[in-house]
């Protein structure tokens, strides 16, 4: 081992190495960790309902291919295409908030709020034409006027996922107004960044189970 | 949040733009070929369409707005993290109910009982029903 003066400006060294203030994580980043890990837990609640929904239609696939058939797959589809174009105006919201320009993202995400309003009134429309044709679940649920094994069950997931999915969906809307708020302030950029990127990724998230909802309540029986 | 000369750079920001709004058409391109394949009797090909395309649509969200392409690993690992445990939970959920037996419960009405659980359930009556006449 070397001695001397060599040795003593490596030990020097070393102990100014260690005297460094460890590293800073990436700016944003923490904020998006901490999302990811809810997320992570809002895939496994979801989840669960998704594997409910599996259980059900193999037990019941002609009860499910029934009930499937008076839903309205066109209102559905719309309300799809609006979602799918709900999150690339938040998408660009955060691309905006990212390059440290918040105030371009405030009108993207005013859109995405909108959009989510829309959607939650069509989906209104759907609940109240299933209301009028008594597919509520309950002692009057009829099928075209029979009784079929497993459309009830079915309506009794669809009316509480899509329900579930609609709350996730207006705090969302919350989320994003109260953003584009935040966006006018005085000094906003370094602050409004991370904000934005969170409110996307629970955005985006809410439009992924929306994707996987799409399929199984619209599209479980052929429709000509 | 990006470096500052990234942030200034109007090519940039407009490049990624343009991603994004290439995802978004092609979003609404497989939406479209998805509600068309319900006009088809395809049989299980149904499902697999609707379900198989649901599966693309949602990488495209996280991979390109959700921004896991570029996102650091522990990023990554999260998501994959939430996935893995979620196949997990529902293969085994799968095992569970895959084996068993279909049994008519008491909150369904007869009559929408299927045949073949009610003559299941036949069987099983009179064994009870012998009991009572014991008494």
């Amino acid at each position: 081992m070397a001695a001397g003066p060599e040795g003593l400006v490596n030990s020097t060294t070393a102990t100014a190495t260690l005297a460094l203030p460890p590293p800073e994580p990436a700016p944003g980043l923490t904020g998006k960790l901490g999302m990811w890990i809810f997320l992570a837990g809002e895939m496994l609640f979801f989840g669960a309902l998704f594997v409910a929904y599996a259980v059900a239609r193999q037990h019941h696939p002609e009860g499910f291919a029934a009930a499937s058939a008076k839903t309205d797959v066109w209102l559905g589809t719309v309300n799809t295409a609006l979602l799918l174009t709900s999150s690339l105006a938040v998408a660009m919201a955060a691309e905006s908030a990212e390059r440290l320009r918040p105030r371009d993202a405030a009108p993207w995400l005013w859109a995405a709020a909108a959009i989510g309003l829309v959607f939650i009134a069509i989906k209104g429309v759907e609940y109240r034409q299933e209301w009028q044709e008594g597919l509520f679940p309950g002692p009057g649920f009829r099928i075209d006027g029979r009784a079929v094994a497993g459309a009830e069950l079915f309506f009794a997931w669809y009316f509480f996922v899509t329900a579930l999915h609609a709350l996730h969906l207006a705090i969302g809307i919350a989320l994003c107004a109260g953003c584009a708020i935040a966006s006018r302030s005085r000094r906003p950029e370094r602050a409004a960044a991370p904000r934005v990127q969170v409110v996307a990724l629970y955005w985006h998230f809410v439009d992924v189970v929306w994707i996987g909802l799409y399929p199984l309540i619209y599209l479980v029986a052929p429709r000509s | 949040m990006k470096p500052d000369a990234a942030s200034t750079d109007p090519r940039g920001l407009r490049h990624a733009r343009r991603r994004l709004a290439g995802a978004w058409l092609a979003l609404l391109v497989l939406l479209a070929l998805s509600a068309l394949s319900a006009h088809f009797h395809l049989g299980t090909g149904n499902l697999i369409a609707g379900v198989g395309i649901a599966i693309i649509k949602a990488g495209i969200v996280a991979w390109i707005f959700m921004g896991l392409r570029e996102a650091p690993a522990l990023l990554r690992l999260v998501a994959a993290a939430g996935l893995g445990i979620l196949l997990l939970l529902a293969g085994l959920s799968g095992v569970d109910f895959g084996t068993r037996r279909d049994e008519a419960t008491p909150y369904q009405r007869p009559e929408a009982v299927p045949p073949a659980l009610v003559q299941a359930h036949r069987a099983a009556v009179p064994r009870i029903s012998g009991l009572w006449m014991l008494r």
